[in-house]
């Protein structure tokens, strides 16, 4: 135990500890380029262990794609950063008043990293999209986390929405659905994907053949890219390919499966591509999807969150109930209501140059009796029912404002500790000051 | 060179290594624990009703529509389809008076809100799609399906295919007045032209769709193709 702790509190595994914390922000840095800020935070910093592979456009990729360094990732390195200060803490520290700045800073840092964790588990983030003269609006959305809903609209009360996050359908099992008569079956998941009525997709792929097929084309395919457009046509013209895969193979075929809704009425086919990882894009995932009732299957159904704008919406039937499905992207209600009265978006006199962004907001709350205005702007949020609302931007010719919510219950916490980190500095100084100035006196 | 020496190590006592030892395995299986917390399960919560999409909003490639994330995030997640749809340029169409007319979008050639005086509402569209869109009796069946009545039997198949066959535009076309059954109906006509298929629909209160009944004919006899 005491080699342990020897071993905890060495002021060696501090030095180690910080230069593989300069590696990990390195190394992440270098693969943000190529996983996007969301992706590369998940697969170096909210992790215990994080990979770097040789990207394939470095130079001398032939020889060194299979070349790859391991290294502790930021949940391993932070938790052993706070044991190892808290240790050393109590190997080195002998309480003295003349300490007290020590024990603030090294407080302040424990929180920093605690807090850093707290974060990372803890807060969500998401978008509520407001149009002015709209409707009151109740929920946010999360466009990194995508959900199955069943929606039954019977009562005229309100609406009962059954969620299932999606990454529940990855299993491929039988999933009961609790309340509700029916069970799932996944037969096939697509993390990204296009998905219309096939005649449109072939057209779109014939077009694009033939574009490129031209000597003066500005689309230049290499004959590879031309051979995989070719499969993915030759698939897409099979009328029994379900979803086809990036490259033209048939992931699944529609044999069997007793088709309704978009796929059986429209000819809908799914269309697998690679994920994306630029901040300014989202995933677009489908999944084909049997759901039964207690005695047998009801039907298959293709479901996707690229099926909105005309594709009308879907239902499944049981005896006289109905309910509405569809995949979308996960949103997370509130209890209570924004509504848009007025966005602005002001500029600088005779330019183009935004000066603000405003959003006049009512907040309706039936639970607190609440109705009044606020307003949102740059570096104003508005701090409500423990969620934090941004003005984060706008669309649509200034009439529609959207807010970034997040809901992080650490949020004071990194203050907390840059507070106590500043004021244990200062007292630190101070008393190191006080007494140098003492012995100077002092000294003849 | 900065020599580095772990100081006092023959100062620490067994019960303050042995105490920071074990806060710090204590720390571990708290951390795991906190790390497993916060997974999503299924739920069932009850919300405020929100309007089922029964009536096409944008398409996917519009930039209106406050809950469109594709229009938001630059995607297109049909490929081909609002670009070819955008090839379709809207036809002539003289709308009556007091249908209020609302934006358009790629997909959506005409939109108009039509209200009376008794609150009554119905939502009138003029689609195109490119292809032939499944065919004729499949969306008939949708729009059948959105007013909660159930597919066409081969008789009122053919009755339809009989009694609604018009001109429309100078394509032939038929015309069609669904009634449902829980107070919505729909009246609408489909024609193939230009290497799609246009949907004009009226959806909306019973008793205000059947009085438009003369001024949707009017409208379609209007309707002039490029």
């Amino acid at each position: 135990m005491r080699s342990l702790f020897l071993f905890f509190s060495s002021l060696w595994l501090t030095i180690v500890l910080l230069a593989l914390s300069i590696l990990l922000v390195f190394f992440g840095t270098l693969d943000q380029v190529h996983w996007g800020i969301y992706e590369a935070q998940k697969r170096y910093f909210e992790t215990l262990l994080a990979v770097w592979h040789y990207p394939p456009q470095w130079p001398l990729a032939q020889y060194l794609k299979g070349f790859w360094i391991p290294l502790p990732g930021g949940y391993l390195l932070g938790a052993l950063l706070v044991i190892n200060l808290l240790c050393a803490h109590f190997r080195y520290f002998r309480p003295h008043i003349r300490k007290t700045g020590i024990v603030l800073i090294h407080g302040g840092v424990v929180l920093l990293i605690i807090s850093g964790f707290l974060t990372s588990w803890l807060q969500q983030e998401s978008q509520m999209i407001l149009s002015e003269g709209g409707p009151p609006v109740h929920y946010s959305i999360d466009y990194r986390a995508y959900e199955l809903v069943l929606i039954d609209r019977s009562n005229p009360q309100h609406d009962s929405v059954t969620t299932i996050p999606l990454a529940m359908l990855y299993d491929g099992g039988e999933l009961e659905l609790p309340g509700l008569p029916l069970a799932l079956r996944t037969h096939k998941v697509v993390e990204n994907a296009g998905i219309g009525l096939r005649s449109n997709i072939i057209k779109h792929y014939e077009d694009l053949l033939a574009m490129a097929r031209r000597p003066d084309s500005p689309v230049q395919f290499s004959a590879r890219e031309m051979a995989s457009v070719e499969r993915i046509l030759a698939a897409m013209r099979d009328s029994n390919a379900l979803v086809v895969g990036t490259h033209g193979d048939v992931l699944l075929d529609k044999r069997g499966l007793q088709l309704r809704g978009f796929a059986d009425r429209m000819d809908g086919v799914v269309h697998q591509r690679p994920p994306t990882f630029k901040e300014d894009e989202a995933n677009m995932p489908a999944v084909v999807l049997e759901i039964s009732g207690p005695e047998h299957s009801l039907g298959t159904w293709v479901l996707s969150t690229g099926l909105v704008g005309d594709i009308p919406p879907q239902f499944v039937t049981l005896g006289d109930q109905e309910w509405e499905i569809a995949l979308r992207f996960k949103r997370r209600y509130h209890p209570f209501s924004l509504q848009l009265l007025k966005f602005s978006h002001d500029r600088y006199p005779g330019t183009d140059i935004p000066r603000n962004f405003s959003s006049l907001v009512v907040i309706d709350n039936p639970q607190t009796g609440e109705h009044r205005q606020t307003l949102i702007y740059m570096n104003h949020p508005l701090r409500y029912e423990g969620l934090t609302f941004y003005q984060a931007s706008f669309a649509d010719e200034d009439t529609t404002s959207i807010l970034q919510v997040v809901r992080n219950p650490g949020w004071l916490a990194p203050y907390i500790a840059i507070t106590l980190v500043g004021v244990g500095m200062t007292v630190q100084f101070m008393i190191h000051l006080i007494g140098y100035l003492g012995r100077r006196r002092t000294t003849p | 060179m900065i020599k580095i020496t772990d100081i006092d190590t023959d100062r620490q006592t067994g019960a303050g290594s042995g105490r920071c030892v074990r806060c710090a395995l204590w720390a571990m299986p708290l951390g795991l624990l906190l790390g497993g917390c916060g997974g999503d399960g299924i739920e069932t919560l009850q919300v405020p009703k929100e309007e089922p999409r029964a009536a096409p909003a944008e398409g996917p490639a519009a930039t209106a529509g406050a809950d469109d994330p594709q229009a938001r995030m630059g995607l297109t997640a049909l490929p081909g389809m609002a670009e070819q749809a955008e090839a379709f340029p809207a036809p002539e169409m003289i709308a009556p008076a007091h249908w209020a007319a609302q934006a358009a979008g790629s997909m959506r050639k005409g939109s108009w809100l039509i209200a009376d005086a008794y609150g009554h509402s119905a939502d009138m569209s003029v689609l195109a799609f490119p292809g032939d869109v499944g065919g004729l009796r499949a969306n008939l069946d949708r729009w059948n399906e959105q007013i909660g009545n159930s597919s066409l039997d081969d008789a009122a198949y053919a009755a339809i295919l009989r009694d609604g066959s018009r001109d429309i535009g100078g394509e032939p076309g038929v015309v069609v007045f669904l009634r449902g059954q829980a107070g919505q109906s729909t009246l609408g006509a489909i024609v193939a032209q230009g290497g799609g298929t246009w949907f004009f629909k009226m959806m909306g209160d019973t008793e205000l769709v059947e009085q438009e009944q003369a001024l949707f004919g009017s409208f379609l006899d209007s309707v002039t193709f490029h």
